[in-house]
């Protein structure tokens, strides 16, 4: 898969491009205006990640253009303006995702996956790892095609695990992603460990031949058994 | 109220008294002209009778067929000078020429003839039709002046609402007015001198404040990316390091806690930025928001992540608190602070919410009264500094609650500590 990643700013570039590299796509960069216009015009994308503070011009304009001469391409914004405008104007000009700056990797290459499966399956999303298969989109999980009933946030916990295989989860990451912003003082992960007890405990009753592990005790993974 | 009915009520006691008091001038000089010409029949009816007496001629019928009586009698030189010698009198007589009783003006005088004797003249003469004249008076003076008073009150409305017509248009130009939203011109009326000047200064302020908006949004704006991107780059480089897998526990370990750092200062420099777009007026989407059931979804959140605090919580109040305000600020301003009271509250104890038809009141347990200087202040820490905290929680709330018409206050009383939101 060919990712164009346009930004302007080198360092980021550079870590994006080393993450995705690492997960298996073609990554390429653009740091400008003009360049991103040009790369899009002579190659062929099938994901771009947009900045929208360019050097050059706004990277609403290329997206504009790139609905325009219905380029078949899924594009997420990665904006740091973290404005609600933006991130209005960027979905209604046909921008598939919008993930502000900063983000964890993690997310950004499971946010790519996203997108671009939705794009390929006609819509619909299906995770599927091992004997595992999640759809998120009807919030089922099924292990073996059997359906294994999950409380809400335990279905969000092994939602955010199989976008993200094999990487180390921080616990204060998950709770955030799952519980929201306000985690930020709570006095310990107590409602985080309950929580994955009683999703591992019904992955493993379920046969599920993938498992959350604890890593270090500061975080978790999930691996293929 | 409107202005021109203001104008109008203001109109209508003046204009009462102005009236009043024409009426009762009118009717007075009225009455007074017409007693005037009676007094002067009599007087030339009693010089007529006294003449007659004195030459000797033969004196009229003491009834004369218009009503007229007179009656003569001779006084005493001793009474003659002890009443005036001439009185006018108002009084109900029986007449017998009639047989009726009858409202009469009757004239006294005292003369003399030329041997010296004294004589008293009384004339009457019935009053029934300039009585009747002075009820019909007082009835058409008492007509025109409602008709008067409603009149002038109608004509005034009217005048007052078509020349208010340009501030009519103006006021509806600001009700539709939002920052940062394009505005149409405001209306203008070159007929009138006050109104063209005060389209033209409003022109300009909306001018002035939309560049401001603009300028202060476009700034925010690049604050928030040259910010956000150094710290997204040292965040996601120390990802990298995490998960390449060969680093030692220990080393993981501190590379996890500088990421979580590095998360804290993030979450500070938005809270900052979120801050300042309150204060801009960012946020112009204003829909009917039920805070009820924003503070009891915050309650079984927070619930769940303050678990190992064992607090208990109970809302109170029959009537929901329905608020006109920005959806995501009435998010914020409730999560905050039901946080707050789960975070600062001790342990074991309850949160008490109390709901009205105007606002909330969250209360918890605390030990003293926090220091009330400075409380909505940014940075405002007063019970040391917990982890995780950014310290623009209150500060947070307090903008949320400016730029939506409502207001916060904190008591402490009886061992607890209150905040109270309710509208302005």
């Amino acid at each position: 898969m060919k990712i164009l990643i346009v930004e302007d700013d080198m360092s980021l570039q550079e870590i994006i491009a080393a993450s995705l590299r690492k997960e298996g796509f073609i990554a390429e960069i653009a740091s400008s205006y003009d360049e991103a216009v040009s790369k899009l015009a002579v190659y062929e994308y099938d994901c771009v990640l947009l900045d929208l503070t360019l050097p050059g011009g706004n990277g609403l304009d290329i997206l504009q253009k790139i609905k325009k001469e219905g380029l078949k391409l899924d594009v997420i914004i990665i904006s740091a303006r973290d404005s609600i405008d933006d991130k209005v104007r960027g979905l209604e000009l046909g921008a598939d995702d919008y993930l502000a700056k900063p983000f964890h990797l993690a997310e950004l290459v499971a946010r790519i996956r996203s997108v671009v499966r939705r794009s390929r399956n006609g819509g619909e999303m299906l995770y599927s790892i091992g004997n595992v298969e999640l759809n998120p989109d009807a919030r089922v999980i099924r292990v073996d095609g059997r359906e294994v009933q999950l409380l809400k946030k335990e279905f969000d916990i092994i939602q955010y695990f199989m976008q993200r295989p094999d990487h180390i989860v921080d616990k204060a990451v998950l709770a955030e992603a799952v519980w929201g912003d306000h985690i930020d003082q709570a006095d310990n992960f107590q409602f985080v460990y309950a929580q994955m007890k009683n999703l591992r405990r019904k992955l493993e009753e379920a046969g599920a031949d993938i498992e959350i592990k604890s890593v270090y005790g500061f975080g978790y993974k999930l691996t293929y058994k | 109220m409107k202005l021109s009915t203001r104008i109008v009520l203001g109109l209508i006691p003046s204009a009462f008294l102005i009236l009043m008091l024409w009426a009762v001038f009118a009717y007075r000089t009225m009455v007074k002209k017409v007693n005037f010409e009676t007094d002067f029949i009599l007087r030339k009816y009693s010089e007529n009778i006294i003449m007659r007496k004195l030459t000797g001629e033969q004196l009229p019928d003491s009834f004369n067929g218009v009503y007229n009586t007179y009656f003569i009698r001779k006084v005493s030189s001793v009474y003659a000078d002890a009443v005036p010698m001439i009185t006018y009198s108002d009084s109900k007589s029986y007449v017998s020429d009639f047989d009726e009783f009858s409202f009469v003006r009757t004239r006294k005088q005292i003369f003399h003839d030329s041997e010296g004797h004294a004589y008293e003249l009384t004339v009457s003469l019935p009053v029934t039709e300039r009585n009747l004249l002075s009820d019909h008076l007082k009835t058409w003076t008492a007509v025109l002046f409602l008709l008067l008073l409603v009149s002038l009150s109608v004509s005034c409305l009217l005048i007052v609402i078509g020349n208010l017509k340009p501030l009519k248009e103006i006021m509806k130009w600001l009700d539709n007015y939002k920052l940062g939203m394009s505005a149409p011109e405001v209306p203008s009326d070159d007929r009138v001198m006050e109104f063209k000047k005060l389209s033209e200064v409003l022109q300009s302020a909306s001018e002035r404040l939309e560049k401001q908006y603009q300028d202060r949004k476009i700034f925010i704006g690049n604050a928030s990316h040259e910010l956000q991107t150094p710290l997204a780059v040292c965040i996601n480089r120390l990802e990298l390091m995490i998960d390449d897998g060969s680093m030692t526990e220990v080393q993981t370990g501190e590379l996890v806690k500088i990421r979580r750092t590095l998360n804290h200062l993030s979450r500070l420099n938005r809270t900052l930025l979120l801050m300042s777009k309150i204060e801009n007026g960012q946020f112009p989407d204003i829909v009917n928001v039920n805070l009820g059931g924003l503070l009891s979804e915050a309650v079984v959140l927070f619930d769940e992540i303050y678990s190992s605090r064992k607090m208990t919580s109970r809302i109170v109040g029959g009537r929901m608190p329905v608020i006109d305000m920005n959806e995501q600020l009435a998010d914020m301003m409730v999560n905050n602070l039901v946080k707050n009271a789960y975070a600062y509250g001790t342990p074991g104890t309850e949160i008490l919410i109390t709901m009205t038809e105007n606002g909330f009141t969250i209360s918890d347990e605390g030990s003293a009264a926090l220091p009330s200087a400075g409380m909505f202040d940014p940075f405002y820490q007063p019970e040391g500094r917990r982890e995780g905290s950014t310290g623009l929680g209150l500060a947070l709330i307090a903008a949320v609650c400016a730029s939506s018409s409502l207001v916060i206050s904190y008591t402490f009383e009886e061992g607890r500590h209150f905040f109270n939101i309710c509208k302005h």
